[in-house]
């Protein structure tokens, strides 16, 4: 493959415009930022008895994640594909440190966290980017033998497994759908034999459905999402309070700061629920906005997927769009109510530090992808 | 791998299709809905009382006003101490202290302990400086006069609306428009400094300028007082009217009320009986009688009319006189009140002659005075009237009406056989002065001419002079007017009852260049002492309102002509 400058020397040909996927990233962190602070500065107040304290860090967690950003934009992309299976590795076993004493931290009944100089981090937003790049890797790898069972599709669940047991130790069930959907969709894109999916899809149903049943949060919430208005003072008053917020906005909603419902009626406004509060302030127009916005990148990004020519950066481009496409789009329904509540964050707007920085960078390998685009 | 791709985007775009047909559904579809659900467990709405518009008699003299009273309320969460802040709330505002405990317990955030209270309290409790315990000054209408004109006046609910008299009928004037203040409070119900306001500013009522004279006013409910317990009667009403422009100077009834603490009344005491009581006028009717007599010249003043010694035998009914009368001019048997000389005449002009002159005297149906709740009275048409009618109602019987129809039936022979409009409001004003309806005086008719009315002023003069009203006559003044008797329709026996009266007597002074028309009606005068006839009972307190209402009108007028130089 002559991926060379001299082409470039020869004929100063247009690059593929990355520019317009990061204008879009950028419009998604700048209303992200007015959200959190409009959402989370009355709750800062009364916590921290600093308006500004989620807002401060949240700006801090941007800075951050833009350095990420760049160094994945200009990293090499042999020396990511090199890389792949160490960085998995070493995501694998920071998530395993949330359970080491004074290290790891616990917040509402989960073990996600880890404190450094008075940051926490969720390793397991990490280990999402770095088991898509493993996957990615390992798709190139194996591209002849795809079709085959054992040697195709079996090895890549059975990563997937390990994985999961990490993350169900926490738990944290939505991160793991989270990669399981990633993953079913690398493999469809990376050519797998349908029956043999379909195989795995009917072995996978019983343990699912083993884990939701077991913690009984998880069967509540299903049975929230089935007749949320059937208790709405009870299980389902968080999704009852996202429709209040989220319908009462109206056409143009109430206005940027405007909103009601973060005044501790809507629990997690800031954060999973944030787009209630889109809606709530800045109406159909404003949610249908960030719609927009989320299907132009996933749009760019398919894009870039079919324009590549290596295996290994067309499944990284296939598994880092739908990887934040499927992110947002499931947080969009959580919150509008077309799923059940899942703990996941919407990208970019959400507060949050480890799955900003985690995001952007994703980003980083996106836009970097977009430069071997040829045209 | 492609086409996989392709299809990974199609299932992106069905996804994103979905979403947004969820977005419509619940923003547009359930949108107004989940608004009111919002607003409801977030809004604090605050209702800022308008100021009500005050009520001043003609000279500018308040009759109604409000005025502020603290209320004092508590923020329950704020309070410190329930048990010792309930036992010193209670013991300044003298109430319960197990209900303000149990109020400042009750689960709310919010409690009104003590609405509209004195003024001296809200400061005592102010000066404790509680946690939790504020106050805040509404306003709460007060009448100065006390039962001064409260018929007229009315009075104000616990909800600041206006009921019965002019606080109800101009209501809409008085009113003004309350603002309200919207705040937003959390969940746990504290109010947001920084959340979104709502102000909308309250709009102070009209202030009403009334037609009633303080001074006149309280003249004739001094006279009133005095005829009412002197005869022990069961009701009593009067009326004083400018007649030159219906403009109404004084009106009163008894039983009375104080309008500052209405409910402590029985219901009948609140009623304005002026409009919303009818009674069979009696003798008084005679002047209809007379004035059609005289616009179609069936007979004049010196014609003669033979009272059949007291006695007159008509379909089967006696007729009689309290006086056994001969033959008598015209002008005696009104001054004298004769039933039989009247109803021959009555006779004489025809049931037809006789109604439309009780209509255009504005019988059978309302001045249109503005007051809720006025009556027509009774006046049926002559087709549906007996052969024994035309007697009867030519001497005021068969008939009924309201006290303010007869006064302008005297006002209009005052004012030269004009009928004006009675009129109680002479102009609503804003608040700073501002004139934002006035009321101008309106003639509804000519109903007799001008040299009709001054004939039947002479006759009616004569009736003072050397008639049944003779005890109406005060030295240095010239009245004229009629006395009325009406036995009661009892409708327990179906009979004219022989103890039950209504007394009354009604006119115009003086006689030749009237300033006042007057009417008193006093009902069941205790006829035990025997003494129930309009000549003893009314006669004198017109007298008296008269002279003494002409003094005050004439010293004012003086007054006013000093201060203008």
């Amino acid at each position: 493959m002559s991926r060379g400058s001299q082409v470039d020397l020869i004929t100063p040909r247009k690059k593929y415009d990355g520019g317009v996927i990061l204008t879009a990233l950028i419009l998604l962190l700048a209303f992200g930022v007015v959200m959190v602070f409009s959402s989370s500065g009355i709750y800062s107040d009364y916590r921290y008895k600093n308006l500004y304290y989620l807002i401060m860090k949240q700006a801090f967690w941007i800075g951050t994640g833009s350095m990420g950003l760049i160094f994945f934009k200009n990293i090499n992309m042999n020396k990511l594909r090199e890389f792949a299976t160490p960085f998995f590795i070493a995501s694998l076993i920071l998530v395993i440190t949330v359970f080491v004493p004074y290290f790891g931290k616990s917040a509402g009944g989960a073990r996600r966290w880890i404190s450094l100089f008075g940051f926490t981090f969720e390793p397991s937003e990490l280990l999402k980017l770095a088991f898509i790049i493993y996957v990615a890797a390992a798709i190139e790898k194996r591209e002849k033998v795809m079709k085959a069972f054992m040697n195709g599709i079996a090895p890549f669940f059975f990563i997937f497994v390990i994985a999961a047991i990490v993350m169900i130790l926490q738990p944290d069930l939505g991160s793991i759908l989270m990669i399981l959907f990633v993953l079913c969709i690398m493999l469809f894109a990376g050519g797998v034999n349908l029956y043999h999916a379909f195989a795995v899809g009917i072995l996978l149903i019983p343990s699912a459905y083993l884990i939701i049943m077991k913690a009984s949060y998880r069967s509540k919430r299903i049975q929230a999402f089935l007749d949320p208005w059937a208790y709405s003072q009870g299980i389902s008053y968080q999704i009852v309070q996202s429709f209040i917020a989220f319908g009462s906005g109206g056409l143009f909603g109430k206005g940027l700061g405007k909103g009601t419902q973060k005044l501790f009626y809507l629990p997690e406004s800031h954060t999973d629920f944030i787009f209630a509060i889109v809606g709530e302030e800045a109406g159909l127009l404003g949610a249908t906005g960030v719609l927009l916005v989320f299907g132009f990148i996933i749009w760019k990004g398919i894009d870039i997927a079919l324009k590549l020519d290596e295996t290994f950066d067309k499944m990284l481009a296939v598994g880092i769009t739908s990887w934040i496409g499927l992110q947002a789009f499931i947080n969009m329904s959580v919150v509008t109510g077309l799923l059940p509540t899942k703990g996941l964050t919407l990208p970019f707007i959400s507060y949050g530090g480890s799955s900003l920085l985690v995001n952007m960078m994703a980003v980083g390998i996106l836009l970097n992808l977009a430069k071997q685009v040829r045209r | 791998m492609r086409l996989r791709i392709r299809i990974i985007a199609g299932l992106f775009i069905f996804f994103g299709v979905a979403l947004f047909a969820r977005f419509l559904y619940l923003q547009v579809y359930t949108g107004g809905q989940m608004g009111n659900l919002s607003d409801r467990q977030s809004a604090v709405v605050q209702e800022i009382n308008a100021e009500r518009g005050f009520i001043y008699d003609a000279k500018g003299r308040e009759l109604a006003v409000s005025v502020e009273v603290p209320s004092i309320y508590a923020i329950t969460y704020q309070v410190k101490d329930a048990e010792k802040t309930a036992e010193k709330v209670a013991e300044v505002l003298g109430a319960n202290k197990t209900e303000i405990l149990q109020k400042l317990k009750s689960g709310k955030s919010f409690v009104w302990l003590c609405r509209k209270t004195e003024y001296q309290k809200g400061k005592q409790l102010k000066a404790l400086k509680l946690p939790g315990i504020n106050m805040v000054l509404e306003t709460k209408r007060f009448y100065p006069k006390g039962m001064l004109a409260s018929h007229v006046l009315g009075f104000v609910n616990a909800d600041a609306l206006g009921c019965e008299g002019l606080e109800y009928a101009f209501g809409k004037y008085l009113n003004g428009k309350n603002g309200r203040l919207v705040s937003v409070k959390d969940k746990k119900g504290r109010i947001v400094a920084s959340g979104e306001v709502e102000y909308e500013a309250p709009q102070n009522g009209y202030n009403l300028v009334l037609t009633l004279d303080e001074g006149v006013q309280s003249i004739a409910e001094e006279e009133l007082n005095n005829v009412f317990e002197k005869f022990h009667a069961k009701e009593a009403t009067v009326l004083v009217m400018n007649p030159a422009t219906g403009e109404i100077l004084a009106l009163a009834n008894r039983p009375n009320y104080d309008p500052n603490s209405f409910n402590e009344y029985p219901p009948a005491a609140l009623k304005n009986r002026a409009v919303s009581a009818v009674y069979e006028p009696g003798s008084t009717f005679k002047a209809v009688t007379m004035a059609a007599a005289f616009t179609e010249k069936t007979i004049s003043e010196s014609d003669l009319l033979d009272c059949e010694n007291g006695e007159w035998q008509i379909y089967g009914h006696k007729l009689s006189d309290h006086v056994k009368y001969g033959v008598m001019n015209f002008r005696d048997v009104i001054a004298n009140s004769s039933n039989i000389g009247t109803a021959k005449v009555g006779q004489m002009l025809g049931k037809e002659k006789l109604f439309k002159y009780a209509r255009n005297f504005g019988f059978g149906d309302k001045t249109g005075i503005g007051l809720a709740g006025e009556l027509n009275g009774k006046l049926r048409t002559p087709d549906k009237w007996s052969g024994l009618s035309i007697y009867t109602v030519s001497i005021g019987q068969e008939i009924s009406a309201t006290p303010l129809q007869v006064v302008s039936l005297y006002a209009t022979i005052a004012n030269k056989g004009k009928l004006m409009q009675p009129m109680l409001v002479k102009a609503v004003k804003s608040k700073d002065g501002k004139i934002v309806k006035e009321f101008a005086p309106r003639e509804v008719r000519q109903v007799v001419s001008a040299e009709v009315a001054e004939r039947m002023m002479r006759v009616l003069k004569a009736a003072v002079e050397n008639g049944t009203g003779k005890e109406a006559s005060v030295s240095g003044l010239s009245l004229a007017g009629k006395t009325g008797t009406a036995q009661k329709f009892d409708p327990v026996i179906k009979k004219y009852s022989g103890s039950k009266y209504v007394a009354s007597f009604a006119g115009f002074a003086p006689a030749e260049n009237p300033k006042l028309a007057i009417l008193v009606v006093v009902d069941e005068p205790n006829a035990s002492k025997g003494i129930y006839y309009g000549g003893s009972v009314a006669a004198p307190a017109f007298g008296k309102i008269a002279k003494r209402a002409l003094r005050y009108l004439e010293r004012k007028e003086h007054d006013d002509i000093v201060r203008n130089n």
